[in-house]
């Protein structure tokens, strides 16, 4: 090693902290072992490290500084404890004032929809006993309801349950409710017409399977505009008509 | 009642280093108050941030780190000290002199030099001077590559010796003309 790579490397060396690599710490003690000028020259750096180094530490600590720092610590500590609880405090509040909003809403549209009155139902019910509906009444609420198609005069209206509209593939179309004097049987008209349905192929009857207590037929209006969709039970399908079927 | 594992850290932490943080932090800012201030802002921060050390046997250098970001991050807001350059491409003057015992360096005298430097030469040299951070740890402090923090500790080392041994006189001189413009 040459005397400008040895004060290069004591530029650098800190033997202290021992990061220079083995070989060249070893390389340079030799060189410094035979060159009384770089020897001196290293003492002399290591020398005005020390002093520097000495100086530099001297620094006097505050002696209070440890209480003033654990005394800020421990206030932080509990500011960050009373930000958090505040955040979850806040979203709490929010959450609670959401749910009233909600459950006043609710209350609201309840208070606004009617209440089942008794006495109106009464009235109904007594008035359809005294004056059961007849065909023109219902034919014509059934055209209030938008049915335009035929409406049959041969069903027995004194055995009539139950008027209204009804489903039927998605579409509404009236329906009629009849149940047999002792409750034996039951039968459910519903009236399509051809302004609603294809009646093209409207078969002529349908033979229900066997085994089940009920049956289902149809039958052609004589217009031909409309028809009848029957289920019911009992032993045929005429038992709420006029004339029995004939 | 018993403190939580976080605080018992944190106290550990104080017990362990607040000298070293502050005296760091001394020589940064060169003014008590302040390194009062960076040391307290560094222990809030490493309180807030404790799930971040990963290896406790880091603490020092992770604490150090916290300071000198949080330094870092004040003086880029007050940016009217003026600083010497010391990135020219001068020659590291030799010393010349034989010194055969460490030099008394008055501290105060050496604050002054330290003031006068631009804070990435002061930072590699406090910590070379503090002597437990080695070259890497300064690197890795600092973010920058271990040449360019070997030399910046060079020209920093040169300044110093340049304005604490060769001309007491004139930096006698100097000192009093540049106090007024020390501190953060």
């Amino acid at each position: 090693m040459d005397c400008k790579t040895a004060r290069l490397m004591l530029e650098f060396s800190r033997p202290q902290a021992n990061e220079m690599d083995a070989a060249e710490q070893a390389a340079l003690e030799q060189h410094l072992a035979g060159c009384s000028e770089c020897e001196t020259s290293s003492r002399t750096e290591r020398n005005i490290d020390r002093g520097f180094a000495k100086a530099m530490q001297a620094v006097e600590v505050p002696s209070a500084l440890r209480g003033r720092l654990l005394a800020r610590l421990d206030r932080e500590r509990g500011d960050v404890h009373l930000r958090w609880f505040g955040h979850a405090g806040r979203i709490a509040a929010a959450a609670a004032a959401l749910l009233l909003i909600a459950w006043g809403i609710i209350a609201w549209r309840q208070s606004q929809l009617p209440a089942v009155d008794m006495d109106l139902s009464w009235q109904d019910l007594q008035a359809d006993r005294v004056t059961p509906p007849n065909a023109d009444v219902i034919a014509e609420r059934f055209r209030q309801l938008g049915y335009d198609g035929p409406f049959p005069r041969d069903l027995n209206y004194s055995l009539l349950t139950y008027y209204g509209m009804g489903n039927l593939q998605g579409r509404q179309v009236p329906q009629l409710i009849f149940i047999a004097p002792q409750g034996e049987a039951h039968a459910r008209v519903r009236l399509i017409s051809d302004k609603q349905f294809n009646l093209a192929n409207l078969p002529a009857g349908y033979q229900s399977p066997e085994g089940y207590p009920y049956k289902i037929t149809v039958l052609r209006s004589a217009s031909g505009h409309g028809a009848e969709l029957v289920d019911y039970t009992g032993s045929d399908a005429n038992w709420f008509r006029t004339d029995g079927g004939n | 009642m018993a403190m939580p594992g976080s605080q018992r850290t944190v106290q550990r932490l104080v017990d362990e280093y607040y000298a070293a943080l502050y005296r760091y932090a001394y020589r940064l800012t060169g003014a008590a108050a302040d390194a009062e201030d960076l040391t307290q802002e560094a222990f809030c921060k490493a309180q807030l941030n404790l799930n971040q050390l990963r290896d406790p046997a880091r603490s020092r250098p992770w604490l150090f780190s916290i300071l000198r970001n949080a330094y870092l991050h004040r003086v880029r807001t007050e940016r009217h000290v003026i600083r010497i350059p010391l990135d020219s491409t001068a020659d590291i003057p030799e010393t010349t002199t034989e010194v055969d015992l460490p030099p008394e360096v008055d501290p105060e005298r050496l604050q002054t030099a330290l003031s006068e430097l631009d804070e990435g030469f002061r930072t590699p040299v406090i910590l070379f001077y503090f002597e437990d951070f080695s070259y890497r740890d300064i690197a890795d402090q600092m973010d920058l590559p271990i040449g360019t923090v070997m030399s910046r500790l060079a020209r920093a080392k040169s300044h110093l010796r340049s304005r604490l041994l060769m001309t007491p006189a004139v930096g006698a001189a100097d000192t009093r003309e540049r106090r007024a413009n020390d501190g953060l």
